[in-house]
């Protein structure tokens, strides 16, 4: 046995000696041996030091989402999620950021107010019983932008419209045995220094992707252009609370996520017919912050090649957030009435594709849609 | 009575009884509050110095509550709440590690340290502390961590990784040692 190996089983003992693990026969093997070396003396004194360091760290701070999140993936708890869902600053800095740019664009421009007034209460109630708690918080949360003033006339015109349409819908519902069936208000605005529009998106029938909880859904966004260039081919474009997804990972974890777009900045390019945006999203991600791209390509045929007035119009919409690729795409009719009521209706679908423990997941869902109008 | 029960009430009441009372519906979740308070920062800090990886870390800590409340509904009796806690999060963090193995890269943006109330000088030891974590084998780190951090004995420890006392001794003891020889030179100055 040599004179390093003898020194080295000492440096072992000590440590069993700090965590009280050491022998009677181990303590008198290591007191002799540390009364003749000063290295073990020092070690011993290095081994103390770091031990309550060590002793210290035992009280890590845990963050505070992940209580919240626990909470109420387990009871439920609401006021744990109204907790997880609280803006902070530099959110509601971007929110009223974009109610500015909305409102300067109101008073530089004329105003186009469309709405289709809510769909038949107990239609609706019913509808958002089915929905899980994260879409009713969704659906909480953007509600209360839509608190606008907006003629009588208005809103009769548009009343008239949805009420005309209503009855197919109930009957496509009841017509469909798909699972999750949910409707989820998705108030849209925009608006260009020219023209003002204030859109209210109904969704009125919606279904997940099968074999996923998880589910993705259009939430309100608010959208605002500016011309820059002469022809109208270039504009800035400003939009806000865009596609919103909120969803849990089935197979990983009980845990409530939510994304949703705060403001996204971009260039519109109009080529005849088509419309090219190309915009960074700065989304949010509850547990945890995450921001996200997004490239938009628009279709509007101008020509009447349908009857009626009726436009094909479709959106296509690729981006990538944290959590996996994103896509949203809208394919259907729209058609202006005498320049003063315009409609869209159509299908319209997004989608999140995100990694569970194996494999790549998508959550996701389509909806029937009615946009309805007034422009004045 | 029961349900006119104070927060200090739940303070005041053992491990097992706030077990007990997390099949109350009415009250399981101040319960669940108080167990929660007592231990989930060593579970956090289990959970992180093993997975490195934030999210990961973050997950596994999730599921390890959630597992420990769902837990209650089938177990009758519970004795050590925190080691009951603790094999939980083992279990997890195992499953964790083989899905980190196969698909997450580890970068330093998603590098987990935990935050306590520290100096500068202290957070860049627990830094070196956590790296030089990375140099041992999967089985005398987590001997360590678990002595360390989550402060049991060498006994819980084999308990809880289902190995003789003597296999956790030799364990630490080469785990701290190496430790030692990598921190020697930072000691001098900074703690």
């Amino acid at each position: 046995m040599t004179a390093s190996h003898d020194i080295f089983s000492a440096k072992e003992l000590i440590h069993l000696f700090i965590d009280g693990e050491i022998t009677d026969v181990e303590r008198g093997v290591l007191f002799n041996d540390l009364a003749s070396s000063t290295e073990l003396q020092e070690y011993m004194a290095d081994a103390i030091r770091s031990n309550q360091f060590f002793e210290q760290s035992r009280n890590a701070a845990v963050p505070e989402h992940l209580h919240s999140s626990i909470l109420s993936s387990a009871f439920g708890n609401n006021s744990s999620l109204d907790k997880l869902l609280q803006p902070t600053f530099a959110h509601l800095l971007l929110r009223y950021g974009v109610a500015a740019s909305m409102a300067a664009a109101i008073l530089t421009g004329g105003v186009n107010y469309q709405n289709t007034s809510p769909l038949d209460a107990p239609l609706k109630s019913e509808n958002q019983k089915n929905m899980s708690n994260a879409d009713g918080i969704v659906l909480q949360r953007f509600t209360n932008t839509q608190t606008h003033n907006f003629p009588e006339h208005a809103a009769s015109v548009a009343n008239w419209h949805v009420n005309n349409l209503n009855a197919a819908t109930q009957q496509l519902i009841k017509s469909e045995s798909l699972p999750n069936i949910s409707a989820q208000d998705e108030p849209h605005i925009s608006a260009s220094i020219e023209k003002v529009e204030i859109i209210n998106n109904e969704s009125l029938s919606s279904f997940s992707v099968p074999y996923s909880s998880a589910s993705t859904s259009s939430a309100t966004s608010i959208y605002a252009k500016q011309t820059i260039s002469d022809p109208k081919d270039i504009a800035v474009t400003l939009g806000g609370f865009g596609t919103s997804a909120s969803f849990t990972f089935p197979t990983r974890l009980s845990v409530l996520r939510i994304i949703s777009n705060e403001l996204s900045v971009g260039l519109q390019y109009n080529a005849r017919s088509y419309n090219i945006v190309v915009a960074k999203g700065a989304g949010i991600e509850i547990n945890p912050m995450a921001t996200g791209y997004e490239a938009i390509v628009q279709y509007k045929e101008n020509s009447d090649i349908l009857p009626l007035g009726l436009k094909p119009t479709a959106n296509f919409a690729a981006g990538y957030s944290r959590l996996g690729p994103t896509a949203f795409m809208f394919a259907g009719v729209s058609s202006e009435i005498f320049d003063v009521v315009s409609l869209q209706t159509g299908i319209e679908g997004n989608a999140l594709f995100y990694e569970d423990h194996s494999s790549r997941s998508v959550a996701g869902g389509l909806r029937f849609t009615i946009n309805a109008g007034v422009q004045f | 009575m029961l349900n006119s029960m104070t927060n200090r009430d739940y303070y005041d009441k053992s491990d097992d009884v706030l077990f007990a009372l997390l099949r109350d519906t009415k009250m399981r979740e101040k319960a669940f509050e108080e167990l929660y308070s007592r231990y989930s920062s060593k579970i956090y800090l289990y959970c992180t110095k093993v997975l490195w990886h934030k999210q990961s870390a973050e997950d596994a800590f999730q599921e390890t509550f959630l597992r420990f409340i769902h837990s209650a509904e089938v177990e009758k009796v519970m004795t050590n709440v925190p080691a009951y806690l603790l094999r939980i999060a083992r279990n997890t963090c195992l499953q964790m590690k083989e899905y980190q193995q196969r698909r997450i890269v580890v970068t330093s943006e998603n590098l987990e340290m935990p935050h306590y109330d520290k100096t500068v000088e202290t957070a860049e030891f627990d830094q070196i502390i956590t790296s030089a974590l990375d140099i041992l084998g999967d089985d005398q780190r987590e001997a360590f961590i678990l002595q360390v951090y989550d402060g049991l004995s060498y006994q819980e420890i084999s308990e809880i990784m289902e190995v003789p006392v003597t296999t956790v001794r030799n364990w630490l003891v080469r785990a701290k040692r190496r430790i030692a020889e990598i921190i020697h030179p930072y000691m001098a100055g900074n703690l």
